[in-house]
């Protein structure tokens, strides 16, 4: 078990699907256009198809669906309150409305249209990430990215994030308890006078102790012989077979495009 | 003489304006075991930054195995040097336990069997390959010590300078700890120890430096640890052996025994001269 996270970190996964024995930088870039050429669609059939696509990649490449939907789980208080707006800030027509004294609510379609259209979008930028990110493993996939060309500054500063949100949480709980120990009782809600001013100062004490203890884990690191992220890794250029599949994998994007453009020419043939 | 260590005239002023170090000097013989002491504050944690460049030098300068620390060194020093820090929460920040240990021999670049192969040595030396699966947040905090203990060993530097190694740790996890310096001491590697407890630098160490606000206080043997007005004044305790014999004038001991092995010796010879003299007033 170790073995394995060992050689996966070092030299790759030793292959638990073709997707897993993949180049990572082939792998990475034909990813990051898919993205990019499905959230380009415009109808919601063709995102629908992009997202089934993923998931049978994921499926094929033998994810765990629980993780998968725990990840998209811990994306959904961003997108789902954005998507629960949309329909009530867009102008257009009128679908549902509600009135009570002066205000009054309207669903529009316009709104229920983008809302959907953007949740599809972020379902498939995000089934798209966790497919790489589960794949390729966090070692093969910052020395893929630095050598597609990604400032090392950038891998830094997501390597950093990973490791100090987990600091913060744990700085977090140790506080929570220390002050329950000596008797803080927290109020019921947010608008208590108490809690409020305390929950105040946890942040500002929450600030500063992660800051002190970020810097100190940063000399921890480096005194391990940490040295920021990889430069510029050498990697054997790709095989034609992994670039045969990056082009499969871009290429569906592309024919929803197709087909997505072809439609509208039959409708205007149609009128 | 061989030295790992020497520091000449060193000064570390914090961003805050605390000066931790003001003028330090001292010198340390390759292989030694050395204690480091002094009351809290006294810069023994600032002291040990600078061995592998983590803090360069602001004032004054330090040699470390023949290389002056700056810039340009620290890099290679970071493998030549372990540390293991005061606070293990500070050291410990893998997912798993595993991980964390095979942290620095990833950086050293070192094949896969290779580190395979040091990370389970190391995680055994420490009792913790039982545990190599789990969640490091989630361990005891003598637990995490010993982490971030195996972490170091991993390694596999030529110096290793250890931060209040035993706190926290239960006796048997300080004598497993005493074991493996033991080991790593037989086998060349420098040891520096900062510690407050005075017991265990009296019966390990073979060099003492007494540290307070920033300077050297007193170095040498450790019999400097069985002088009151040292211990006094660098905010210690006399050892408890010491303690012992101090309360027992009557013996009228040339010296204070300050170990364990010492009392023992002391006590025998004693004994057997009263028994003889003993004999002597029958016959
Ligand atoms: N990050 C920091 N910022 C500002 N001042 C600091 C910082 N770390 C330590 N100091 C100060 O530097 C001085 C020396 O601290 P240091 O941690 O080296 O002492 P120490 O001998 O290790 O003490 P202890 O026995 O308590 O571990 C102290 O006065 C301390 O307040
Ligand atoms: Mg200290």
């Amino acid at each position: 078990m170790e073995d394995l996270w060992l050689r996966e970190q070092v030299e790759g996964h030793p292959g638990a699907s073709p997707l897993h024995r993949m180049e990572p930088r082939v792998k990475t870039a034909a990813l990051a256009g898919f993205v990019i050429l499905a959230t380009l669609l415009s109808s919601r059939t063709s995102l629908i198809l992009a997202a089934i696509f993923l998931l049978l990649l994921s499926r094929a490449a033998r994810l765990s669906l629980s993780h998968l939907v725990f990840r998209l789980l811990g994306a959904l208080p961003f997108v789902g309150l954005v998507c629960l707006l949309l329909p009530f800030v867009t102008p257009g027509e009128a679908i549902w409305r509600w009135t009570g004294g002066f205000v009054s609510l309207a669903v529009s379609r316009e709104g229920l249209d983008r809302a959907s259209l953007l949740g599809l979008r972020v379902l498939v930028a995000l089934l798209a990430l966790n497919l790489l990110v589960a794949t390729t493993g966090a070692v093969r996939l910052f020395k893929a990215l630095s050598s597609l060309g990604v400032p090392g500054i950038f891998l830094q500063l997501i390597e950093l994030t990973i490791r100090y949100i987990f600091v913060m949480a744990e700085e977090l709980g140790r506080m929570r308890q220390a002050r329950a120990a000596r008797g803080f009782v927290p109020g019921r809600h947010l608008f208590c006078r108490r809690t409020f001013s305390d929950l105040g100062q946890m942040v500002g004490a929450l600030f500063v102790r992660s800051w002190l203890r970020g810097e100190r884990i940063y000399l921890a690191m480096l005194a391990r012989g940490y040295a920021g992220a990889p430069g510029k890794a050498l990697l054997p250029p790709p095989g034609s077979r992994d670039l045969a599949w990056g082009a499969v994998i871009v290429s569906i994007p592309l024919c929803l495009h197709l087909l997505e453009a072809g439609r509208e020419a039959w409708i205007l043939l149609w009128k | 003489m061989d030295l790992a260590v020497e520091v000449e005239g060193l000064h570390y002023t914090y961003r805050d304006g605390t000066e931790a170090l003001r003028g330090l000097s001292l010198s340390i013989p390759r292989g030694s075991r050395v204690a480091i002491m002094g009351p809290n504050g006294a810069g023994k944690s600032t002291f040990l930054l600078h061995l592998n460049g983590l803090y360069l030098p602001q004032k004054g300068r330090v040699q470390v195995l023949g290389r002056e620390v700056n810039a340009r060194t620290a890099r290679e020093l970071r493998s030549l040097v372990g540390l293991v820090f005061q606070d293990p929460d500070d050291q410990v920040f893998s997912p798993t336990v595993y991980e964390d240990v095979a942290f620095g021999p990833l950086n050293m670049g070192l094949p896969p069997e290779e580190v395979a192969g040091r990370v389970k040595e190391a995680l055994l030396a420490v009792g913790m390959w039982d545990h190599r699966e789990r969640h490091p947040s989630r361990l005891s905090y003598g637990q995490k010590k010993r982490v971030a203990i195996a972490g170091v060993l991993a390694m596999g530097p030529e110096i290793i300078a250890l931060d209040e190694p035993m706190a926290y740790l239960d006796p048997q996890g300080k004598e497993a700890l005493l074991e493996i310096l033991g080991r790593l001491h037989a086998r060349g590697v420098t040891i520096l120890v900062a510690t407050h407890d005075v017991d265990m630098a009296a019966a390990w160490a073979d060099h003492v430096i007494i540290m307070k606000e920033g300077r050297v206080l007193a170095r040498g043997e450790p019999s400097l640890l069985a002088r009151e007005d040292l211990v006094r004044e660098a905010g210690l305790g006399l050892p408890l052996v010491t303690r012992i014999f101090c309360a027992l004038p009557e013996l009228e001991l040339p010296f204070l025994p300050y170990t364990c092995e010492q009392a023992v010796r002391v006590l025998r010879e004693k004994l057997l001269a009263d028994k003889n003299a003993g004999h002597a007033g029958i016959g």
